[in-house]
């Protein structure tokens, strides 16, 4: 029992440092350093919002263009930075992980929590200056089922990075393959349009797009009054619990190989 | 305590394979001082980072009891971007040691001065050695894996390494590889002779150096 309470302690002290190295590793030397982390995906969805509410752009789902367009890219860009995020994170821990307490699954892991606490801090801040532009009415359709797409969304977005990173450590270029794939996928998610009023062709193939069910379930749970028919969340689980088990089996397979490559 | 049960390890070269540990075992008390000999490429290193744990061996098992530094060398795991202030930081935190205290100690032990600050990649190899080695004089470990590392600086850092290590030598052993005879001399009480995945074990220091000699 003491022995699994120390290695506790270890991993959480070494996911803490990890963390804190990373916030300041990211972005450069400059003295705001983490806040530029914060400020690309915050430009990100503001951007949207404004061309899209300028160029007079209606929401099928209430008047507020801005909050379709950040209720599409909170889930999505969730799902895709941490996937991006994790098969880049061997190569830039590389150094680190030749200290015997440092595991791949450490460096993993303190990714995915700062990519989390980093992109929840963007949504609600974006949130409040919808909310004071009168743009959001201030409710929202079900707490508890936002939380449970962050969690959907963190497993897809982590067991995908996880996936990726093997992969891209066997083989190099596979980065610039899922790069490529992850291209149009940028538009085959629903991000600036709600799949739930599409025509059934679309839908049709759209339904094997994982991403396209979570923002659907994303707006179910925001938009009080709308109930995505499109959304399958036993689709979803599968698929997310499918991938998730793959990523931590292949870490798992190649965490002894990962930490002796120099 | 270290021991090795029937542990084998080898690297994938090319075509084929070199074997450099082949089911090799062994035990040491606390205490005992290992010096590690061997021709380039004979897994001296390899075999430091598996007692300290950063690489798992292919086959067997290693048992340790106490805390066992990471390997210190001069590719010691340095963040480049950071500066070696912040580096300490992290080592301190992975560590659990007193960040306050470890980098007032460095400060003054490895004589960077203002240095300390500036990021890692403008140092020498010689200033990196010397951080590596003060931060790991600041940590307490029950056993400190030294991977050629001794013997950096001028002469009057060489001798403060020697008067720090002796000190440290009263509570804690010292796993050691290097090619200086006389390091090893200094301050193993066995030698593991490392040759083609066989290790021979010698109480005899004289004798281990003769037969690596050889």
């Amino acid at each position: 029992m003491k022995i699994f309470w120390n290695a506790f302690n270890v991993q959480r002290r070494v996911i803490f440092a990890l963390i804190l190295r990373e916030t300041r590793t990211r972005y450069g030397k400059t003295r705001i350093g983490y806040l530029w982390a914060l400020f690309e995906p915050l430009a990100h969805i503001l951007i949207f919002a404004a061309i899209f509410s300028f160029t007079g752009r209606a929401s099928p789902l209430d008047e507020s263009v801005a909050l379709l367009v950040l209720t599409g890219l909170f889930p999505y860009n969730l799902f895709s930075n941490l996937s991006i995020q994790l098969m880049n994170a061997v190569e830039a821990n590389k150094v680190l992980l030749s200290y015997p307490h440092v595991t791949p699954f450490d460096v993993m892991a303190s990714r995915t929590i700062l990519e989390i606490a980093t992109q929840m801090v963007v949504f609600i801040f974006v949130l409040l200056i919808l909310a004071l532009e009168d743009l959001w009415d201030m409710q929202i359709d079900s707490l508890l089922n936002v939380l449970f797409v962050v969690l959907v969304a963190t497993a897809l977005g982590a067991g995908m990075g996880l996936i990726n990173a093997v992969l891209a450590f066997k083989f190099p270029s596979y980065a610039n393959i899922f790069g490529m794939i992850m291209r149009p996928m940028y538009f085959l998610s629903g991000i600036f349009f709600v799949v739930g009023y599409m025509s059934t062709e679309i839908q049709n193939i759209m339904y094997y797009n994982p991403v396209a069910h979570l923002i659907e379930w994303f707006r179910s749970a925001i938009y009080i009054g709308y109930n995505s028919e499109f959304l399958d969340k036993h689709y979803l689980f599968n698929f997310t619990l499918t991938v998730v088990f793959l990523g931590l089996l292949l870490l798992r397979l190649s965490r002894h190989k990962i930490r002796q490559s120099k | 305590m270290i021991e090795f049960k029937n542990v084998s390890k080898s690297y994938a070269l090319g075509s084929g394979k070199k074997i450099l540990l082949n089911d090799i075992s062994f035990r040491f008390q606390q205490g005992v001082n290992i010096g590690i000999l061997g021709v380039n490429g004979a897994g001296k290193s390899t075999a430091l980072k598996l007692i300290a744990g950063s690489e798992a061996p292919d086959k067997g098992r290693i048992i340790r009891r106490g805390t066992f530094s990471w390997p210190l060398g001069f590719s010691a795991g340095f963040q480049g971007s950071l500066s070696g202030e912040e580096n300490l930081r992290f080592i301190c935190r992975i560590y659990a040691a007193n960040i306050r205290s470890v980098i007032r100690f460095v400060a003054d032990f490895s004589e960077l001065g203002k240095a300390l600050y500036e990021p890692v990649s403008t140092y020498s190899t010689g200033m990196r050695a010397r951080l590596a080695f003060a931060l790991s004089m600041a940590i307490e470990f029950d056993v400190y894996l030294v991977d050629e590392i001794m013997g950096v600086g001028d002469r009057l850092f060489q001798q403060k390494c020697r008067d720090a290590f002796v000190e440290k030598s009263k509570r804690s052993s010292i796993i050691m590889v290097s090619h200086n005879m006389n390091t090893i001399r200094e301050y193993s009480d066995v030698v593991l002779v490392l040759s083609n995945g066989n290790v021979d074990i010698y109480d005899d220091i004289e004798k281990a150096i003769a037969s690596y000699e050889k």
